[in-house]
């Protein structure tokens, strides 16, 4: 067993797995601000990839425009999946079905509308502004790409952990999450939250779309894969929680590129699910879930 | 007397048109196939209203299942081709769907919320996966029967069309069936509270499971017919986009009633197979469909029929929850004269015939976070007796109740009834061992009726199983009636038969507090939780409440009543116990506890006298 090739699959796995991250830390902002599980949030991320990909390949426009493209476009569909498919359900206590399967349908919609401008193409790479050439840190190769999503992730991450830490909009937030009623008495408008929360989201997968575009390939049919992966990162770190859901996302990451090199790159897709079987079977709750008190 | 009912007729109508068109238009195989495609899409959605709909649990990868079944009938079917006909490949894909149903269901249930829907999801998106990778299951090719050569449909034509119509028509009576027997209402009730269902002793984990894998046999089922039908199976027939059609097909039919999967299932599956050139616009078409029937419908076409009862129009029967003993149709079954409005408390003790039971509560501590919320209480609820709690808000009244339901596990002390441990319990198996409770904002089910409601208790203390009940064998039958008799007995006792057939959710905040007293008599409990019973109750009511209390004690209960409606309490119970900041301030009869200096302190500051009413 050489383990250069173990150290490599862990840190492509990374790499990997910061998308993923991206999608979990997207999912905990919505969810911290409307007890939605926004299941769109992966096709929200395909969006950016393939905006990326018509701005870059098709318009040939430089770097600068595509990302400006892309930072507008996904949050605000983001934005519209709010006031279509979500608002009407926040508002409806009790039902707690509707929102799952709308933003399930608005991702079907997205999938389909992308598909047929896209095209019955095969999926193609997009063009990158870094070198293609390995960095060598060490025994480890690894690519510039690769490390500008790992990079992304960070600095999202520290981003919203301040927003939520540091300002008014952050806290209030967090409030609107934990009682709607309470925080909207204090002035708080709990469905200017719930856009907001839409817009980072949107923002956080607009982010994430370009910076793995050259990665992941302009492939429209990745969005629900993307989902469920970003519901196994969380499920393994724990609802709620920012830190939990990128451990979980890395986690996710590493056992895949660990399982292609050892078990069978085709069968990639049990990796996760054989994490998601051990954190049910071991700690169902996730690893970082603090317990919350029941109001009976 | 008997009058059509409007889901029964469009029932009948449609299996009958579905049954004909093929004679009256001699159509040809393939339009017949096309069909039998529909119909085994069916099959999964009525499966997937039973967990989704009834039982309220998400679940999005209906496909997984059906394509597991269809998968493992091929292959039987592949491999043994001279001895395997449609029983056979029926029966594997059953076996092999309960298989599968366990596998998921018995981890994704555990978290409970989306996790069944989230796991579900995942296992549609990954069995395409597998299957165009496994050598086994022919790679993207898939598995043709037609070329096997061994293979012959020894069913095929128009009786492969009608038999696969039957087993769809069966599949909805047995829904219905399910849906109106004893598992069935557990199942409504879970859907409607997590914490009620286990108030009333239904074991939340099992029952999801038993619903869950009642959906999963209908959808393997379909997977059996889907392969036998259209002779092959290949990755693309269980696409993830199936799973979310058989969704969009329960939604905009309407979840949680019979026909719901059924009329939504030909309008969505239907129409899939006859988008013909705009095939391509599917997903955005059923997508669209999905989230406007959903914001705006969510009750589905067929609750049309159920949002138009609603309307209080007289003539109409009352609204109810499918599934639940309609008013009028079960009090004339319950052949009970009703002494319409007139509470009846010597019903009680006919009733309520508890073996006498101690509650016994010793050094009881519970947390949240930094904030002790009971802190090492002593109390004694005697058999018989009424036991007062009273405090202050935040002195830990509701904390200790949830602590002796089994809501909340204390950090310490014990609680038991006789010799029975209750601490560390689960709900449902505190509820199990006698003790019923009612809650601070009652919990009803909104869209039964107030019979409904006290069937659901009222089936604890009558035997019975639930296939009995579903079968309506004459046990069943016997044991249902005599729960009805039960429930309707319960309404009478305390002046609510006269309204048994109206909708919970219509009725004034106090009659829904006194249907909640109802419910709890209807288990035959030892000892009966009280939680701010009389808050918001007018003065009849509370003259209803007062005698009720009082021959729940007679008839040997334990009765445990927080109330901040001092004078009530003073006067109904027996003993009194004051909490204040999660401790014991006094506890004696009413007479020791309202002369207690400590109480006047506490509650009317240093300048009250002994005397005073705290």
């Amino acid at each position: 067993m050489d383990w250069r090739l173990l150290v490599n699959a862990i840190v492509t796995g990374l790499a990997i797995g910061a998308v993923y991250g991206l999608i979990a830390v997207g999912y905990t902002v919505v969810f911290n601000a409307t007890r939605v599980f926004n299941l769109a949030q992966g096709d929200l991320v395909m969006v950016g990839v393939l905006l990326t990909f018509w701005a870059l390949n098709v318009e040939h426009w430089p770097q600068a425009v595509a990302v400006a493209v892309v930072v507008v476009a996904v949050p605000t569909l983001a934005f519209v999946e709010e006031r279509l498919v979500v608002r009407p359900f926040l508002r409806r206590p009790g039902d707690n079905i509707g929102w799952f399967i709308s933003t399930l349908a608005f991702g079907l919609v997205l999938e389909t509308v992308v598909t047929l401008l896209y095209g019955n193409r095969p999926p193609v790479a997009v063009a990158s502004p870094l070198p293609k050439s390995a960095v060598h840190l060490g025994p480890i190769a690894t690519t510039p790409q690769l490390l500008l999503a790992l990079a992304t992730l960070v600095i999202s991450t520290v981003l919203v952990e301040a927003f939520y830490r540091r300002t008014w909009l952050g806290q209030a937030m967090r409030a609107t999450a934990d009682d709607r009623e309470v925080a909207a008495l204090r002035g708080i408008e709990p469905g200017r939250m719930s856009m907001l929360a839409f817009a980072i989201g949107g923002l956080l997968a607009a982010v994430g779309g370009y910076a793995v575009a050259p990665i992941v390939y302009a492939d429209v049919s990745i969005g629900l894969t993307y989902s469920i992966k970003g519901f196994i990162a969380l499920a393994v770190g724990g609802f709620g929680s920012i830190r939990g859901a990128i451990v979980g996302a890395l986690a996710i990451g590493v056992a895949e590129q660990v399982f292609d090199v050892y078990a069978d790159p085709r069968y990639e897709i049990l990796a996760g699910l054989g994490l998601l079987m051990v954190i049910l079977a071991v700690r169902p709750t996730g690893l970082f879930r603090t317990a919350v008190a029941r109001e009976i | 007397m008997t009058r059509v009912r409007p889901g029964l007729a469009v029932g009948v109508v449609v299996s009958a048109g579905l049954a004909l068109w093929p004679l009256v238009t001699s159509a040809e195989q393939f339009q017949l196939q096309r069909l039998e495609y529909v119909l085994a899409g069916l099959m999964v959605a009525i499966g997937l209203n039973i967990v989704t709909g009834y039982a309220g649990q998400l679940s999005l990868g209906p496909g997984a299942i059906f394509g597991v079944g269809g998968y493992t009938a091929a292959l039987v079917a592949d491999r043994l081709p001279t001895h395997t006909g449609l029983v056979v490949m029926c029966a594997a894909a059953l076996v092999a769907s309960a298989v599968v149903g366990l596998v998921i269901g018995i981890p994704a249930l555990r978290v409970g919320g989306f996790y069944l829907g989230m796991t579900t999801l995942f296992f549609a998106l990954l069995l395409p996966v597998v299957v165009s990778n496994m050598t086994l299951t022919k790679k993207e090719r898939g598995i043709s029967l037609l070329a096997n050569v061994d293979f012959h449909q020894r069913l095929h034509g128009l009786g492969l069309y009608e038999v696969s119509l039957a087993v769809v028509v069966v599949l909805v009576v047995g829904s219905w069936a399910l849906l109106e027997s004893r598992t069935g209402h557990r199942f409504v009730t879970l859907a409607a509270s997590e914490e009620l269902a286990a108030s009333l002793g239904v074991a939340g984990y099992r029952t999801k499971l038993l619903a869950f894998l009642w959906s999963a046999l209908p959808a393997g089922l379909g997977g059996a017919f889907y392969v036998y039908t259209q002779q092959f199976i290949s990755p693309g027939s269980v696409a993830p986009t199936l799973s979310i059609y058989l969704l969009a097909a329960c939604v905009i039919g309407g979840f949680g009633t019979v026909l719901g999967p059924y009329v939504g299932g030909l309008l969505v599956i239907g129409l899939s197979q006859y988008l013909g050139r705009f095939a391509q616009y599917e997903g955005v078409i059923f997508g669209i469909l999905l989230v406007l029937f959903s914001v705006t419908l969510p009750e589905g076409l067929v609750g049309i029929d159920v949002r138009a009862r609603r309307m209080p129009t007289p003539w109409r029967n009352a609204p109810r929850l499918p599934g639940m003993p309609a008013g009028r149709e079960a009090v004339a079954a319950a052949a009970v004269t009703v002494d319409a409005g007139a509470a009846d408390p010597g019903l009680v003790a006919q009733l309520v015939t508890p073996d006498a039971a101690r509650l016994r509560i010793s050094a009881v501590r519970r947390a949240f976070g930094g904030v002790t919320a009971v802190d090492g209480v002593d109390l004694v609820v005697e058999p018989g007796t009424v036991h007062g709690l009273v405090g202050s808000n935040g002195s830990g009244k509701t904390t200790l109740l949830n602590l002796v339901s089994g809501f909340h596990v204390p950090d310490g002390g014990t609680i038991a009834l006789c010799d029975e441990r209750l601490d560390g319990q689960a709900p449902h198996r505190v509820a199990a061992a006698g003790v019923a409770r009612t809650f601070q904002t009652p919990k009803v089910l909104e869209r039964a009726t107030l019979l409904a409601n006290v069937v659901v208790g009222a089936e604890r203390p009558v035997p019975g199983g639930g296939f009995a009940s579903a079968l309506r064998t004459p046990r069943g039958r016997d044991a249902d009636g005599e729960v009805r008799r039960r429930a309707l007995r319960c309404l009478q006792a305390l002046g609510l038969a006269d309204r048994a057939g109206e909708a919970a959710g219509t009725q004034p905040h106090g009659t829904r507090r006194l249907l909640e007293l109802a419910r709890a008599l209807a288990v035959n409990p030892r000892v009966v939780l009280l939680d701010e019973p009389a808050a918001g109750l007018s003065a009849a009511e509370l003259q209803v409440l007062r005698s009720a209390i009082a021959a729940l004690a007679a008839a040997g209960v334990a009765v445990l009543l927080v109330e901040h409606n001092v004078p009530l309490v003073l006067e109904v119970a027996d003993h009194v116990t004051v909490l204040h900041e999660g401790t014991v301030l006094a506890s004696g009869t009413p007479r020791q506890v309202v002369t207690d200096r400590h109480v006047a302190d506490a509650f009317l500051g240093q300048a009250a006298g002994p005397g005073g009413t705290p």
